[in-house]
């Protein structure tokens, strides 16, 4: 036996504190561990969207936040057209309409994005974009494809159809990004989206480009902004900038409110650890007369506060990943994602804090004197 | 001329209680030689814990010295008394001070957990289970021995690093007479066998009787100093 399994088999003997000690910090880690899951798994969703669009550049009108309610003139397809850093030019019309049905989910109505699109979007995607089925011809009506998670939640497959304002869609494929568009999406022939928009005929909601080369995009930026007035070119990655900015608050506010409740926690294991001192005072007094060091008995006591730190870190680290995964099920636009990282900050958190929180009755501890700690004094 | 294990000289220990000062020991000169089996008597409050205390290094005092091995242990910084705990003294208690939740073996092996590679010790205290007769309760529970079973692990527990010095604070206090007699007898058995110096605290006659030396100690003054033979 050494100091740590003497330490760990004291922690043993007083089951109902040292469980409720642990308790205090499952709690604060299972806090941190399951919004930090939801956080990296909304940061990583929203830039996976983004990637989606690899390198694609958006033409909309100025100062535009929902591309819903963007306008451009056709016309700039035309003037495009012969520029050649860009590769392909994907005019689109964006609708949002709510699922009448309400689509499931137990929140109401469910919003989704239409999108109409001519068939240059097959262009701009990768050739993967469609999971099954096919894509609709740009002179179709009445055709749709879904995004994967959307078809699940409606229960839709290929050949069904739905119901948007007065129009039926059949649908011809599935498509699937793996990002939270698939949630939302909706591909329709542009006639259609301009019939349901009343989007005059030379105008559309944006202009999606894919440049030659990457680093072309700046070029045409300039193009663009320098000879029409009224229009951006968003670059995907500004989007990813600010997005990731709010997260950034977002992230430190979570980290705020966790914080106050693993110090919570952490306060719990100093008071356990002072009460078990000092029940043991005639224990640790008989330590000492058999020759412990001073910083033998600190050392045992700040084993013991890292024993609950550990453990409870451990339990907290597990049950914060179910109640992330949970909250998943619970709201399917939630992805969660445990990062490495995300592990190592609660646990590094929680065992930092237990064993700071061992200090003040480890010193405690070592301090006694042996004949009066004997005596119960 | 006998081995001289330990000397005090004018050994005074006062305590403070509230507002008056306890003088607990008032001048105490002491020699004892290596390999005796003395007993410390005295009414209560005459100062006979507060000497052990002081001789085996769990205590200091206000004025005056203690040699042990002729190591003067008011000299010796409080960091380094352990070593004097550790390798020179082994106490023994009324209250034996068995860890309830480890077993008789862990019990005994407590002063050795901080030493590194201490799993030789685990022979060593076998050696003693059998030297007391505690072999068959290795594994038990301090709640699943009696009470004389209980005071001869903590025998085992003060032997485990070799001393040479065995003190004992009252240790037949909780034991009834018989088995406060059999753990005499232990003890002296090991003074016999193994010359370790057993330096008795007690009230009571029938351990004082199997000593061979009894000082007796009034108002933290040596009253009386008798050598007897046997």
């Amino acid at each position: 036996m050494n100091i740590v399994t003497f330490s760990l088999k004291n922690l043993r003997r007083r089951k109902m504190r040292s469980a409720l000690a642990i308790l205090g910090i499952v709690l604060g880690v299972m806090l941190i561990t399951s919004l930090l899951t939801i956080m990296d798994g909304l940061e990583s969703s929203i830039t996976e969207s983004l990637e989606l669009l690899s390198g694609n550049l958006i033409i909309q009108k100025n100062g535009t936040i929902d591309q819903a309610f963007s306008i451009v003139n056709l016309s700039l397809v035309e003037n495009l057209s012969s520029n050649p850093d860009i590769e392909a030019i994907s005019p689109e019309i964006y609708v949002t309409r709510m699922l009448p049905d309400g689509g499931g989910g137990g929140f109401g109505g469910r919003f989704i994005n239409l999108i109409g699109v001519t068939d240059s979007y097959r262009e701009i995607v990768s050739p993967e974009y469609i999971k099954t089925g096919t894509y609709f011809s740009e002179s179709d009506r009445g055709k749709a494809i879904l995004g994967s998670k959307l078809a699940d939640r409606l229960g839709k497959d290929v050949n069904d159809s739905f119901r948007i304002d007065s129009t039926d869609f059949n649908i011809t494929g599935i498509f699937e990004t793996n990002t939270l568009v698939d949630l939302f999406m909706v591909l329709i022939p542009i006639g259609d989206a301009r019939a349901i928009s009343d989007m005059s005929p030379d105008k559309v909601s944006i202009i999606e480009v894919k440049p030659v080369a990457p680093e072309r995009a700046d070029a045409i930026r300039e193009y663009v902004e320098s000879n029409f007035e009224g229009y951006e070119v968003v670059f995907p990655e500004e989007l990813m900038q600010e997005a990731s900015e709010i997260l950034d608050v977002v992230r430190n506010a979570v980290w705020a409110v966790s914080s106050i409740a693993v110090l919570i926690g952490s306060i719990g294991i100093a008071n356990a650890m002072l009460m078990s001192v000092m029940e043991r005072t005639p224990e640790i007094g008989l330590l000492k007369a058999t020759g412990w060091k001073n910083i033998d008995v600190g050392y045992s006591v700040l084993i013991e506060a890292l024993g609950i730190g550990i453990i409870g870190g451990l339990i907290g680290l597990l049950f914060g990943v179910v109640a992330a995964q949970m909250a998943q099920n619970l709201i399917p636009a939630l992805t969660v994602r445990l990062t490495l990282t995300t592990i190592f900050e609660s646990l590094g958190f929680a065992v930092g804090l237990s064993l700071l929180s061992g200090v003040y009755p480890a010193v405690k501890a070592a301090r006694l004197s042996p004949i009066r700690a004997i005596r119960g004094e | 001329m006998a081995n001289e294990v330990i000397r005090t000289e004018n050994l005074t220990k006062n305590y403070r209680l509230g507002e008056s000062i306890i003088h607990a020991l008032r001048g105490v000169n002491l020699r004892i030689n290596a390999g005796e089996f003395m007993s410390i008597m005295g009414p209560s409050g005459s100062g006979k814990t507060t000497l052990l205390n002081l001789l085996g290094a769990l205590d200091r005092p206000t004025s005056g010295k203690v040699f042990l091995d002729d190591v003067d242990l008011t000299q010796v910084p409080e960091r380094k008394l352990y070593e004097i705990r550790r390798n020179k003294v082994g106490f023994i208690f009324q209250h034996f001070y068995l860890i309830p939740s480890l077993t008789t073996m862990e019990n005994v092996l407590i002063p050795v957990i901080p030493i590194r590679n201490n799993a030789r010790f685990k022979d060593k205290a076998k050696e003693l289970f059998s030297l007391v007769g505690l072999t068959k309760r290795m594994k038990h529970k301090p709640n699943q021995l009696s009470g004389g079973e209980q005071q001869r692990a903590a025998i085992c527990r003060a032997l485990i690093n070799d001393p040479e010095v065995l003190f004992c604070d009252e240790i037949t206090g909780e034991l009834d007479t018989a088995t406060g007699e059999k753990i005499v007898s232990v003890l002296k058995e090991i003074n016999q066998e193994r010359g370790v110096t057993v330096i008795f605290v007690t009230h009571d006659p029938k351990v004082a009787s199997k000593s061979n030396r009894i000082v007796k100690l009034t108002d933290g003054k040596i009253t009386s100093d008798k050598t007897v033979k046997s």
